[in-house]
């Protein structure tokens, strides 16, 4: 009979591997398994397209890639620069927002008072939740769009009547938005008188935006002026009909109206 | 050193009797066990850490409507290009169509030709046909897509009053049909059925008219616009009567089976008094202009609304309301003027073209893909948890392997058991080929 002779790695064999040790092999081969696992997942996420595909898959991400396509071809006007800085802002990159920010202010770029860069910079804010610094760029853009409205009045003085500065105040597109920001920061810092003045004064000049009449239905529910709220609700269906989500809101105060009295 | 060298060695088991004695030790190193055990916790935070940065990677950013602000609707995936310029965005899609592969193709209508563009349903852009060049089946204006089990492709354009048919791939025409302004298209098995403005006719597939249904009127049997058509497993047809407000659905005789009401005809008040809009009907589902239509994998039919900015479901089989779905908004998971809805049963998602927000949407709607436990497995690894296929396959392949390597030692030892048995004279013999050498 043969018999095994008794192994080297006795009392007082030489130093072994920790790879001896079955526990220690066994504690690898684990980690080897989870680092396998994860590997073949992002390899399969990256295959079925989950992941690596930059294809837009939302709003705000198609206006992340249309603004940056833009600013990227190197042609980017203070509008282009706003777009892009308030894409980024509403994709979570707020940082780099303010770069491009900064990047446009310190380039040569025709934009009269900086209206557009500093609309720009009070959305961002405004997306950060930082409503004080929004309503201060907002603050800062409202006077230098008053200060661009004297001046194009006193330009059109001696060509005769200003006409197309009687429409809507002389007011353009910023003004409007710059109204919006603030209401939304008021909003924000729960100040809702100020943020009724703001959606009024818009209203004023645009008396069938749906939209702002409902928001201003929101926030007069917000102060508990249900029946205000109420009328809003039912001018903004006016002028948006068949929207079940203020119909909702609509059939709900009424409810509690009837149920008051 | 001799005596810490000492402690890391046990012994494990004594065994036979006799002259020599044979010791199995089990090395034991409680210094390497720590490290192997703070390699793997440090291993298995890394990986937390990966997943979520993976996670976070993967989340679509922007705002997602969900739950009542979607009034229902489970948002998957918007597409709105096939690039990132501006010459590349879709502009006010109106038809939609899965193709067999689960690929999405979009109409798109240019300034003097049509092309279709097809889509992965991640989003990536494929290609796009337009039809042969210089001949009748080239697309130019088309307002519908169908595409049958066999994928071939039907087209229709209202204005021209024509249906087209292509081959799988769009490159060879099948055939062309004459009819006053088609409004709708599907195609299921071997029928085609086309919708128009006073009825609907039912074609096989090889372009052969069956017969045509209907008269354009507010009688009982008659149509105002049939914005929606679609075919079931048995052939039955079912039609939106869009101006009429009613859907019915017929057998493929053209026998109706039910006919019911969505909402008031044409959204007309009743009195005359109330303003658009203001109009309530006393059909439970209360639709404005209902349009296109499709069958879901619970055999319930889809029906979208533009302007009532959602998906209404009814029951196949008597017509009953069964739910609303979706609304007004530019947020994804909303709607602004929906026209076209098409399903992929694989996937259990619907593909929307979201007109006024000139993008395409996949959704999914609450019990669309039945309820079986089949269903539900397949319905969820259609989606992103698919991507663990490869992983759970890696697993199986890797515990294949350990069993085998295993059941191989095994077979080994007991080999070597029996050459042990036989005594020295085995040793002189070759081995048993597929037992390992020591």
């Amino acid at each position: 009979m043969s018999r095994k002779p008794i192994k080297k790695n006795s009392l007082r064999g030489p130093r072994k591997s920790i790879f001896a040790d079955k526990q220690v092999r066994i504690i690898i081969f684990i980690c080897l398994i989870l680092v396998a696992l994860y590997l073949a997942t992002v390899t399969s996420i990256v295959v079925l397209g989950y992941l690596g595909n930059d294809t837009p898959r939302t709003l705000q991400e198609q206006e992340l890639t249309l603004a940056q396509t833009e600013y990227e071809k190197g042609e980017a006007g203070p509008e282009n620069i706003k777009d892009y800085a308030v894409a980024l802002a509403k994709t979570g990159q707020g940082r780099r927002a303010h770069q491009i920010l900064d990047a446009g202010d310190k380039a040569n770029i025709e934009d009269p008072e900086r209206q557009w860069l500093l609309l720009g910079r009070a959305q961002v804010y405004l997306i950060q939740s930082n409503y004080k610094n929004a309503l201060q760029q907002v603050d800062k853009l409202q006077k230098a769009l008053a200060a661009q409205y004297k001046k194009d009045i006193e330009q059109q003085k001696g060509t005769g009547n200003p006409t197309y500065l009687t429409a809507e105040g002389g007011r353009g597109d910023n003004y409007f938005t710059a109204l919006t920001v603030k209401a939304e920061a008021y909003e924000g810092l729960k100040d809702y008188k100020n943020a009724l003045k703001a959606i009024n004064e818009y209203l004023s000049f645009n008396p069938t935006a749906a939209d702002m009449l409902e928001w201003r239905g929101d926030i007069l529910f917000k102060t508990g002026d249900n029946t205000g709220a109420l009328e809003s609700y039912k001018e903004a269906k006016k002028y948006n009909p068949g929207v079940s989500e203020l119909e909702k809101k609509i059939s709900k105060l009424s409810t509690q109206g009837q149920n008051g009295k | 050193m001799e005596n810490s060298a000492m402690k890391q060695i046990k012994v494990k088991e004594t065994d036979i009797p006799g002259a020599d004695i044979q010791v199995e030790h089990e090395y034991h190193s409680p210094t390497a066990r720590r490290i192997a055990t703070v390699i793997l916790v440090f291993l298995i935070l890394l990986l937390l850490i990966a997943t979520l940065f993976l996670l976070r990677m993967m989340k679509p950013q922007g705002t997602i409507a969900s739950g009542d602000a979607a009034n229902g609707v489970i948002w998957v995936r918007s597409i709105y290009s096939t690039g990132p310029d501006k010459g590349n965005q879709l502009v006010s899609p109106a038809a939609v169509a899965f193709l067999p592969n689960g690929n999405i193709a979009v109409p798109i209508v240019t300034e003097n030709q049509a092309n279709v563009v097809e889509f992965t349903n991640t989003g990536q852009y494929v290609k796009w046909w337009g039809g042969p060049d210089n001949t009748d089946y080239r697309l130019k204006y088309p307002t519908g897509i169908a595409v049958g089990n066999d994928g071939s492709q039907y087209f229709i354009e209202g204005p021209n009053d024509k249906i087209v048919s292509l081959t799988s791939n769009g490159k060879e025409g099948r055939w062309l049909q004459r009819m006053e302004g088609p409004s709708s298209v599907a195609s299921r098995n071997n029928r085609v059925v086309v919708g128009g403005s006073g009825g609907f006719a039912l074609f096989d597939i090889s372009g052969k008219l069956l017969y045509q249904k209907g008269a354009q009127g507010k009688g009982d049997g008659d149509f105002d616009m049939v914005g929606g058509v679609t075919l079931d497993d048995q052939n039955n047809i079912y039609v939106v009567d869009t101006y009429n407000n009613r859907i019915s659905k017929y057998r493929e005789d053209g026998t109706r089976v039910w006919i019911v009401k969505t909402g008031n005809p044409g959204n007309a008040a009743p009195t005359g008094k109330a303003p658009a809009g203001e109009v309530k009907s006393d059909a439970p589902a209360n639709l404005q202009t209902p349009n296109n239509c499709v069958i879901d994998g619970s055999g319930r039919l889809v029906v979208v609304d533009p302007l009532d900015f959602s998906l209404s479901v009814f029951n196949t089989e008597n017509g009953s309301f069964i739910g609303k779905y979706g609304t007004f908004g530019t947020e994804d998971g909303k709607f602004s003027y929906p026209t076209s809805v098409s399903y992929d049963p694989a996937t259990d998602t619907f593909a929307v073209a979201d007109t006024g927000n000139n993008r395409i949407q996949i959704i999914r709607l609450p019990g669309s893909g039945g309820s079986s436990i089949v269903k539900k497995l397949l319905r969820s690894l259609s989606g992103p948890v698919r991507a663990c296929c490869f992983p759970l396959l890696l697993l199986i392949i890797l515990a294949v392997i350990y069993g085998f390597t295993k059941f191989r030692t095994k077979r080994d030892v007991k080999v070597e058991h029996l050459e042990e048995d036989d005594g020295p004279a085995q040793e002189e013999k070759p081995s048993l080929g597929r037992g390992r050498k020591k």
